[in-house]
């Protein structure tokens, strides 16, 4: 089942990229653009196994890269970071429940452009930041957040429509190989 | 949880970071346009679908309201017709003047029309990008415009597709000229830039500068990106300086960038 991570999330990346970078909306709307990643790898941290999250930080980090004006690179970091985090913790994160999945998601939706712009200020940049900005954070926040369940809900459907579950040998069966035993 | 290969993953995705954010330009710019290159398919079905649902749209169009179009774009076309001869007579004066002068001819424009494919998903800078590379002759530095004025400059020509740094970003300065005044500045991102997009500052203005609000601002052509005469915004707000050496008004662009859907390139 997770196996299938390894190549559905990375897709999930690229087409979440897509449409964030398409939509011109929300930034028209509420002032800041929601970023897709650090929610999909929030889930892949509570949900798949270490070579998916790897798989999504890295195409992810650098997809996003490729479409932005961020130096090649820039989101690696913090993307990694909240992963392994979020990965090495997931035993005692209640990942099931819809708050706890809202929180992390929007921990890590604030942490990651924030660390992201720490790196920036580190290389001599100059980001458009300004009183505007916890505001934009705030909305990146909620909007990350307000993602982790939906990519839940996401996978859950996609594990439904395209995987078929592992049968359950019946009675009958299991009988007939304990007479042949 | 974390055992010694997940550590070691990790180093090197550290490693890895390091490496690219130290890659000289071109090479940090080569291998951005490979992975941009895996959004390809996804630009081409959506300009696609758009096309299919245009001629969808037109196909449904009323004959009358095709016909009324069609008569007042025939209309606009004889106006504009007129309004040439006009001023290609003043353009064979000016080259004439130019030429007793023994001052350099101006070139025409050579315009590119381009679609808005994306922009930019941080929310720290101001670009956008557009379906032309330099496959169709877009280099680097060239000018990108509307009907309505300056849009920004071309910041990286890839392949097929080009990066837009917007008026309002740092990387897009721009030298203005005040129409009314002909005093000289910098258009730069301001306090309000990141809030609102159409906000930006004029800088570097005389100490002693006469600038009103709703002055117009037009590009200079000092810097030699932007050609002289394209309108860029107008005044807002200026607050003569309490002894310094420059002053600065708050300006509005001309162009909405946060609507653009399509733009035009000045192709060298």
């Amino acid at each position: 089942m997770k196996r299938s991570h390894l190549i559905a999330l990375p897709f999930i990346a690229l087409l979440s990229l897509y449409v964030e970078s398409v939509l011109a909306w929300p930034r028209a709307l509420i002032g800041a653009q929601i970023a897709t990643l650090p929610a999909l790898v929030i889930f892949a941290a509570l949900r798949s196994d270490f070579p998916a999250l790897l798989a999504v930080i890295l195409l992810g980090s650098l997809w996003r890269d490729a479409l932005s004006a961020d130096p090649l690179g820039l989101s690696l970091l913090p993307l990694a970071a909240v992963g392994a985090v979020v990965y090495s913790n997931r035993q005692i994160i209640v990942g099931d429940q819809f708050y706890a999945r809202f929180m992390v998601g929007a921990i890590a939706g604030a942490a990651v452009p924030l660390l992201m712009l720490l790196q920036l200020f580190t290389l001599g940049r100059e980001p458009l930041v300004g009183w505007f900005f916890p505001w934009q954070l705030a909305v990146m926040a909620v909007g990350s957040g307000l993602l982790v369940p939906l990519y839940f809900r996401l996978v859950d459907w996609l594990e439904q429509t395209f995987l078929h579950p592992v049968a359950a040998p019946n009675a009958r069966s299991l009988r007939r190989n304990q007479i042949r035993r | 949880m974390f055992r010694r290969q997940h550590y070691l993953a990790l180093g090197l995705i550290a490693l890895l970071a390091l490496v690219l954010l130290n890659l000289p330009q071109v090479a940090s710019s080569r291998l951005k346009l490979a992975l941009g290159g895996f959004f390809l398919p996804l630009f081409g079905l959506s300009s696609a679908s758009q096309a299919l649902g245009q001629k969808a749209v037109d196909a449904g169009a009323p004959r009358a309201v095709l016909l009324q179009e069609l008569n007042q774009l025939q209309r606009t076309n004889q106006q504009l017709r007129l309004q040439t001869f006009q001023l290609q007579e003043a353009a064979r004066e000016n080259a004439r003047l130019r030429q007793q002068l023994l001052w350099q001819q101006r070139t025409p424009w050579k315009l590119r029309h381009a679609r808005v494919t994306s922009r930019d998903p941080a929310n720290w800078w101001r670009t956008l990008q557009i379906d032309l590379g330099t496959r169709h002759g877009i280099t680097n530095d060239a000018p990108v415009l509307v009907a309505e004025g300056l849009v920004g400059r071309v910041q990286r020509a890839d392949y097929t597709h080009s990066q837009i740094a917007l008026v309002g970003d740092p990387a897009c300065r721009v030298a203005v000229l005040v129409q009314e005044t002909r005093e000289q500045g910098i258009v730069v991102p301001g306090a309000a830039t990141a809030n609102d997009p159409m906000m930006t500052d004029l800088v570097y203005l005389p100490a002693n500068s006469t600038v009103k609000a709703g002055h117009n601002l037009v590009t200079s052509g000092l810097g030699g990106v932007f050609p002289k005469g394209i309108p860029v915004g107008i005044v807002t707000e200026f607050q003569p300086s309490d002894g310094d050496l420059h002053t600065t008004a708050r300006v509005r662009l001309m162009v909405n960038t946060s609507r653009l859907e399509e733009v035009w390139v000045i192709a060298p």
